[in-house]
């Protein structure tokens, strides 16, 4: 797969998928076998998952939690099979979300999401976040 | 070919910085003078004014409470002026860190890193962890230590 063929992916990922929230999409983007490894958004949630289905209800846990989330892409780099992406996502915090309580605010998330691509569709996610702590826990 | 060089550098910190304790050595050499880090635990704001310092500490304090660390970079994509890598480490917790004491247990964990270069150098790093958070991994193997 070409470099610019695999960010296309991701790009639907960022933009249709979790900034329009498109959860049909995510039949065609992901493998059936999909792997997840990320921070848990729900109180009991292992951080690894599997499959579409588990993926759409973190999405719509996402969209509980900032129900006016948009997804920005800072910097992507592919090698045709890994896609590495440099992503913040902003909206207001409404409910709990990865450990912490809604805080009314309008915060922007900072984090890394990596993901290899099989066959056209991701296979795998690795992610996490870098100022989550900074911006959705009290204020000092 | 910057992406070839960049790559040769960021191996080289993984290498001597992180594996060799020596990021002092290296760091002028590695790291521009004005490098911005984003990092867990790190304010934007420090990260973003007194990047290269922190950096230099964080690294410092990570390889000195793991003195036989062992960083391996099981996925390393570089294109244009960007290196993106997972590293994976494991190394024997032999110091306090992020307030947690040492268990003298062989720790694991992994951390995502998106370094942007400029002039051969990191100039921007934005870091996060993924799977097992290495403060939740500390704990966890002190709890097992103490009930061998």
């Amino acid at each position: 797969m070409s470099t610019e063929s695999a960010k296309n992916v991701l790009r639907r990922l960022f933009d249709d998928v979790l900034t329009q929230n498109k959860l049909n999409l995510i039949d065609e983007l992901y493998a059936e076998d999909y792997e997840f490894d990320a921070p848990a958004l729900a109180a009991g949630a292992g951080a690894v998952q599997s499959g579409r289905e588990a993926f759409k209800a973190r999405v719509k846990a996402f969209r509980t939690a900032f129900p006016d989330v948009v997804y920005k892409i800072e910097n992507i780099v592919s090698d045709g099979e890994i896609v590495a992406t440099r992503f913040a996502f902003s909206g207001t915090h409404k409910g709990a979300f990865a450990g912490f309580e809604p805080t009314g605010r309008h915060a922007t998330v900072t984090g890394i999401h990596f993901t290899r691509l099989v066959n056209g569709k991701i296979k795998k996610t690795w992610a996490g976040f870098t100022n989550i702590a900074e911006v959705l826990g009290p204020k000092r | 070919m910057p992406a070839e060089q960049n790559l040769k550098v960021f191996r080289r910190f993984v290498d001597e910085g992180l594996n060799r304790n020596n990021i002092e050595g290296i760091q002028a050499e590695i790291c521009a003078p004005g490098l911005t880090l984003e990092a867990p635990g790190v304010p934007t704001d420090a990260g973003h004014a007194q990047g290269y310092e922190i950096f230099k500490q964080a690294v410092l304090g990570f390889t000195g409470a793991f003195p036989d660390v062992d960083c391996t970079l099981p996925y390393l994509v570089a294109e244009g002026e960007t290196v993106a890598a997972d590293i994976a480490y494991h190394g024997h917790h032999e110091k306090e860190f992020q307030g947690v004491p040492p268990s003298h247990e062989d720790v694991k964990g992994g951390e995502l890193w998106f370094v942007e270069f400029e002039g051969g150098k990191m100039k921007h790093v934005r870091i996060c962890e993924y799977g097992t958070p290495l403060r939740t991994a500390m704990i966890a193997a002190g709890a097992h230590g103490a009930h061998p």
